[in-house]
């Protein structure tokens, strides 16, 4: 019973071993530089540093949570032991920093109105859940104690997310805030404090004046407080902890954190900071004047903040200006104003709520619109409100040292439509878009469709294209891919390949035989093949004929038809060769037809039958007529003879006797009702066939009952027949192989002419010099693998020949993982004069089409999204796959080198 | 020994009666009831509990033992211990006996417990201490045989907790312990966590900063004169109005007029956190939810306490943080809840034993909280080891965390909290396994008295009696 439980006990001791070795190994190894640490280098298209130019094509090194490199990709080296993460076609910016919030516990603030010892940081719960600002690339806030009062207390540093509670707080006293605009002078102008038990220790506080319910009050009133906390014995022990904490704050030249709108609040503020002597910040000054000629290097300017009178999403009333006043200038001029004033990076932006928090670039992208440019922006988000708060060493830029606090966005920062992609604190990730597999939007240069070239991409969802063009719609969640100047053509086609089954198939196979079956899942083979762009392959046994599966080659491969084909070869002795095809032909074709007869047959039988049920019907409606005519006519007679007897049995004196034997012969719970009709019912049914004076009573002619037709015969099945036929009614194609010219002519007439089937060939040199025969008869062409020959000292370009006739043409590597390289032997004879146009048609559309495989070939909407990217046009040999999508889903992504 | 204390005394022997162990014993004793002197006699005469299962919490259990108790402590425990012929004996056959349990945290022992004024460190709660309350009573019948009673959770500093065995006819013959420790709670009443925050640390600012006086070697006195001259000679008039009179009214409100019961409250009371800064007495820190929690920490570095962490149920979420101190905590009395994401409006069931246990924080539960407003009372203790052991707990370690680890949490594991030779006889008689819903509590003994029999508990046989028609 025991020894579970030790064993157990064993087991955890032996994990704590375990883990005490692997303490000592991994202590031991951080001794040596290299390895042991988490190095990851996260590689996309930009990188915004925040206090610089943008990077392009560049990478990010981060070793344990701090940034370490930021530069361009070539000019770095990148570690051998890092962990790649690739946002091509992505962003980086540095995780957004926001220069004042109120995000603290919401209970009931504080009715007085001045608390210098209350701090921000003791309100702060690390534990609530700040996703939705994780989310929106918020990861480091100033927390302010209040707004409506006015010295609310002290402000702090922290960071949204993060794993050590305890590293989170960067400040726990940032600042004094002090609030000078009307939000402060009303404050409950008498301190009344509550009223409770009263006791010794608790004495009933007398209610008093609070400060301040004028301007001028309060800066007298402020003046009047610093200097009782300046003149304070800091020894003693009975100080105003009030005036003992706005003492301490005073000679640690705490930053004074003002709320301001009009000049004059502006001035007071600044004359109060220069007569302190201590450093400033401004929070939404509406007016600037008294800013512009300020001489913002000094140390004591620590700068402003402001936010646009703006909300996400929501309209707000602007106030009429007053008539003999200036109107104050909007934001983004303001803004302006002060970096042409030379205000540098200590401007700063914040949005005007804490709710619109989660939509912080979307706003600040509105100061673009006084023409400050992208980085000036950004940087009013992330590196400027960092010095700002006195944490610019820690974040707000990817700097090296720093901590990797970025943010990756789905496309340029401060555009529309950009989204944040995934949000990291010290290079853990906090936040990352649940990429929706259904959706998917891909932005490229052009993509290929029926239609023509278009430019831009194409939008994927559930499977299916259901975009194309340049101005996509895509759902929220979509995962968003970018190639610039990516090239989009469909998935390619193979009409023959040798990967799938794990190997080439050359058993001889009945024409039944289902290759579904022998599909192999996850094959390593099949990863190779797809990486040249095929997406949709064809196989079947080497020993013909054989069926023909289509399949897509993704990693448990899915069907798209089987059998789509049926392949035959002619070739050898063709005269034998005729007689033999042309039996197995005729066979199928008098298995098929017996079939087509009965299909025929039975249809006619069923039209039949359910006439028949319709004259059965109303036969037996006649028949049930008559019958109650005959039944009421009984029983009158009936009725007539018992009268009769009743007038006999009275009159022999005998009145009612007889009615009880009569029920005891029948059920005795049954009452007289039931037991009527039982004579009646035989009555007609004798009647019937007997009497024949009564069916012409009812003057109805024909009492035939109408005949049931007879089922035609099924003609016997014949496994091994039946894929013909789907093959006679043109469901499928005939593949036929003929090397040689004369083969071609027989398949011609075999299969086109006598037959009329839906004919491919699989041929080289001998179609390109029966091309014109195979166009007339519109037999399409298959090529490969080998395409180019040589014929009379000249190069001979098959599928080029071919199509410039006007047939139709396919490509076929028969190969296993050379499947991937068969568009580059296509581009061999594109090279050779083959157009591209053709080319792709006959590695996409053209086979599908001719096959009937309705949902490939073709980047049409409602298709299933085969595609590949491209880095240039197709069958360029410059050109590189980029990715190939299978079904909506990435079944390759070129690896970054 | 006046009459009244003698009538006490009687109907404490009465209720320490003993089922006879034999018609020779059940003379004897009729012989020694006849007169008083034979009356003390027994009441010091040996007890000793036989043939019972016995769980002493420290080491194995023991199939089928015997425990002698003699004046009030556990004199010999084991398979072969020899009765004496002068004790009584207690038939424990099929019965468990095991130690009595201790309570951590309770503040429901109070009669009128002090709700309103907030900063009261000079309080202690045995002032307030009914030995007859309901409350012990409960206690006895459930197997509590010691509790802490703490000041509640709103108030500030709500004052001195004391360490109290349940059965006494006066507080001082309960009291195992008095100042057991400051309590603080960081769970706002009024106002917000910043205020609450910041008149606290300004008191115990006033604590670490007469400790640090005293350290240089001035007198501890000198703060109060000071304050004295600070009052007999206001702060200099040159202030102008509009500040200054709230200034100054805000500063008032912190000198306490004089007099001398204030005085001498206001010392004991600096006294009182003067010995929770300088560690000598723990302080019980309520936590409300997981922010109470980091603020808690912060604050035991700045002023070096000596913390016991009571915490409320949404403090899990902090329980990373406590491992870090390796310390048992006292968790609230609702152990399994449902609690509610405000973004995705998910439901989550939260199991907070099975949390501290992932955090490797061991805890010990109690009878309080917020969440846990219960009419099961005191038997609601018994109960927490139970959904503890349904959620994983190994039994052995549930009956440890209401016997033992709560005696070590509050220092008086050498009194009490298992059975061992030499410790408080204080254990309990059970009619089957411990944590068994249908296992009662048939004796209770505290220090070698039986205080509670089911068998003379009117209350539980009317409450069990079929109903009157």
């Amino acid at each position: 019973m025991y020894s579970p439980k030790s064993n157990l006990a064993f087991k955890q001791n032996l994990r704590c071993t375990l883990l005490l070795w692997l303490c000592v190994g991994v202590s031991f190894v951080q001794n040596t530089p290299v390895f042991g640490q988490q190095i990851d280098a996260y590689f996309a298209s930009q990188i915004w540093p925040g206090n610089g130019p943008v990077i392009n094509d560049a990478v990010m090194i981060v070793v344990d949570g701090k940034v370490t490199h930021v530069n361009a990709r070539g000019a770095v080296e990148i570690p051998a032991n890092a962990k790649r993460h690739d946002y091509a076609g992505q962003a980086i910016i540095p995780g957004l920093v926001v220069a004042q919030t109120t995000l603290v516990e919401s209970n009931a603030q504080s009715t007085l109105a001045v608390t210098p010892e209350f701090r921000a940081v003791d309100g702060f719960d690390p534990f609530r859940d700040f996703d939705k600002y994780l989310e929106a690339g918020v990861t480091t806030v100033q927390l302010s104690p209040g707004n409506s009062l006015l010295m609310p207390g002290q402000g702090a540093v922290v960071k949204l997310g993060g794993k050590d509670l305890q590293n989170r707080v960067l400040s726990d006293s940032e600042s004094l805030r002090i609030v000078l605009t009307r939000d402060a002078m009303s404050p409950p102008t008498v301190y009344e404090p509550s009223v409770g038990a009263v006791s010794v220790d608790r004495p009933l506080e007398p209610t008093r004046p609070q400060l301040a319910t004028s301007f001028a009050e309060a800066i007298v009133g402020l003046d009047a407080l610093f200097a009782n906390a300046r003149e304070l014995d800091a020894k003693r022990s009975d100080n105003d902890p009030m005036l003992e904490s706005l003492a301490k704050l005073v000679a640690a030249k705490r930053t004074l954190r003002f709320s301001v709108e009009n000049n004059y609040e502006v001035r007071a503020a600044l004359a109060l900071a220069k007569k302190l002597d201590m450093p400033w910040l401004l929070v939404d000054p509406a007016e600037t004047n008294e800013l512009r000629g300020l001489d913002w290097k000094r140390a004591d300017a620590v700068g402003v903040v402001l936010s646009p009178e703006m909300r996400a999403g929501r309209l707000v009333n602007p106030t009429v200006p007053v008539p003999d006043r200036k109107p104050i200038a909007d934001v983004w001029l303001r803004a302006k104003a002060l970096v042409d004033a030379g205000i540098g990076n200590k401007l700063a932006m914040r949005p005007p709520t804490d709710v619109d928090l989660t939509d912080l670039m979307f706003l600040a992208s509105l100061f673009k619109r006084g023409g400050l440019s992208t980085e000036q922006v950004l940087s009013m988000i992330t590196n400027n409100p960092a010095g700002m708060l006195g944490i610019g060493n820690r974040v707000g830029s990817l700097k090296p040292s720093a901590d990797a606090d970025f943010v990756v966005l789905s496309g340029k920062p401060l555009e529309t439509g950009t989204r944040v992609v995934a949000t990291f604190i010290e290079g853990r990730s906090v936040f990352n878009a649940a990429a929706d597999n259904t959706s998917t939007t891909i932005e490229a240069g052009s993509v290929y469709t029926p239609n023509g070239i278009v430019p831009g991409g194409v939008a994927v969802r559930n499977g299916k294209f259901s975009g194309i063009g340049a101005s996509l719609t895509s759902s929220r969640n979509a995962s968003i891919k970018r190639f610039p100047n990516g090239v989009i053509v469909p998935g390619f086609i193979d009409c023959s390949t040798n990967v799938g089954l794990g190997g080439n198939l050359a058993e001889s196979l009945a024409l039944n035989a289902k290759l579904g079956d022998l599909l192999a899942r996850d094959n390593d083979q099949i990863r190779l093949a797809r990486q040249g762009g095929v997406t949709t392959g064809l196989i079947s046994s080497s020993r013909l004929p054989s069926p023909v599966l289509a399949f897509k080659l993704t990693d448990s491969p899915r069907i798209v038809r089987d059998p789509v084909a049926l392949r035959f070869s002619v070739s050898g002795n063709l005269t034998t060769a005729e007689d033999s095809m042309r039996r197995m032909l005729r066979s199928g074709k008098a298995y098929s037809d017996a079939w087509t007869k009965y299909d025929a047959d039975f249809a006619a039988y069923e039209v039949k039958l359910k006439e028949y049920e319709i004259a059965k019907k109303q036969y037996d409606t006649a028949k049930a007529a008559e019958a109650k005519i005959a039944e009421t006519k009984a029983a009158e007679a009936k009725a007539a003879e018992a009268k009769a007897t009743e007038a006999k049995k009275q009159a022999d004196g005998k009145p009612a006797t007889d009615a009880k034997p009569e029920s005891k012969d029948g059920t005795p719970v049954t009452d007289s009702v039931n037991t009527t009709p039982k004579p009646p019912e035989t009555k007609p049914a004798d009647a019937k066939p007997t009497d024949p004076a009564k069916p012409a009573e009812t003057g109805k002619p024909a009492a035939d009952e109408p005949k049931k037709p007879d089922e035609p015969k099924k003609p016997p099945v014949a496994d091994a027949l039946e894929p013909f036929r789907p093959l006679f009614s043109k469901k499928l194609t005939a593949i036929v192989e003929a090397s040689e010219v004369k083969a071609i002519e027989l398949v011609v007439r075999l299969f086109r002419t006598e037959f009329d089937l839906i004919t491919a060939v699989v041929s080289g040199r001998a179609a390109a010099s029966q091309a014109d025969l195979l166009a007339k008869h519109g037999v399409l062409v298959v090529t490969g693998p080998v395409l180019v020959g040589e014929e009379d000292g000249q190069v001979v370009n098959y599928p080029g020949d071919i199509a410039a006739a006007g047939v139709p043409i396919a490509f076929q590597s028969q190969t296993t993982t050379g499947t991937s390289k068969l568009p580059d032997v296509v581009s061999y004879a594109v090279h050779l004069g083959l157009g591209r146009d053709d080319a792709l048609r006959g590695m996409s559309q053209g086979p599908a089409s001719f096959m009937k495989l309705t949902g490939v070939g073709a980047i049409e909407l409602g298709k299933d999204a085969d595609l590949v990217v491209l880095s240039g046009p197709p069958f360029e040999l410059s050109s590189e796959v980029l990715a190939v999508m299978i079904d909506g889903n990435w079944v390759y992504e070129k690896e970054i080198k | 020994m006046d009459h009244g204390e003698w009538q006490n005394l009687r109907e404490r022997q009465e209720q320490a009666m003993i089922k006879p162990q034999s018609k020779w014993f059940a003379r004897v004793t009729a012989l020694l009831s006849l007169t008083v002197s034979a009356t003390h006699l027994v009441a010091d005469a040996p007890l000793a509990i036989q043939g019972a299962k016995i769980i002493p919490v420290v080491g194995e259990p023991i199939a089928i033992g015997t425990v002698l108790i003699r004046d009030g402590k556990i004199e010999a425990i084991g398979k072969d211990v020899v009765i004496p012929g002068e004790a009584k004996v207690i038939d424990g056959t099929g019965k468990v006996v095991m130690p009595g349990f201790v309570d951590a945290h309770n503040s429901a022992a109070m009669t009128s417990a002090n709700e309103r004024n907030e900063i009261v460190p000079f309080l202690s709660v045995v002032d307030s201490i009914d030995p007859v309350a309901a409350y012990f009573e409960e206690c006895r019948r459930n197997g509590i045989t010691s509790a802490a009673v703490v000041p509640g959770n709103s108030t500030l500093i709500g004052g001195q907790a004391a360490i109290v065995k349940t059965a006494g006819q006066y507080v001082n013959d309960m009291i195992l312990k008095r100042d057991a420790g400051l309590k603080v709670s960081l769970r706002p009443v009024s106002g917000n966590r910043m205020s609450q925050l910041s008149r606290l640390r300004k008191e115990l600012d006033k604590a670490k900063k007469a400790v640090e006086k005293e350290a240089k070697g001035e007198k501890p006195d000198e703060a109060a004169e000071t304050k004295k001259e600070g009052e007999e000679t206001p702060k200099p008039a040159e202030k102008p109005e509009g500040g200054s009179e709230e200034k100054k009214d805000e500063s008032g409100a912190d000198q306490q007029p004089s007099g001398g019961n204030d005085a001498a409250s206001q010392a004991a009371g600096l006294e009182a956190l003067k010995k929770a800064v300088k560690g000598e007495q723990p302080v019980y820190i309520y936590c409300e939810n997981g922010m109470d929690v980091t603020a808690a920490l912060q604050l035991v570095t700045e002023y070096s306490l000596k913390p016991i962490f009571v915490l409320g149920p949404s403090c899990y979420k902090a329980a990373e943080l406590l491992a870090k101190r390796n310390e048992t905590v006292i968790l609230d009395a609702s152990l399994v809840f449902w609690e509610t994401n405000p973004r995705t409006r998910e439901d989550k069931k939260v199991i907070v034993p099975q949390i501290y246990r992932t955090a490797k924080v061991p805890f010990v539960f109690q009878t309080e909280g917020f969440g846990a407003r219960t009419s099961l009372g005191s038997s609601f203790f018994w109960f927490q080891a139970a959904t503890a052991v349904k959620y994983g707990m190994p039994e052995k370690e549930a009956i440890e965390a209401i016997t033992l680890l709560p005696a070590k949490r509050i220092g008086i594991a050498n009194l009490v909290g298992s059975l061992e030779v030499g410790k408080d006889a204080d254990m309990l008689i059970l009619t089957g396994e411990p944590l068994n819903i249908s296992t009662w509590v048939e004796q209770t003994i505290i220090d070698g008295k039986v205080v509670y029999e089911r068998s003379k508990d009117d209350k539980i046989k009317r409450l069990l009696a079929p109903a009157a028609e």
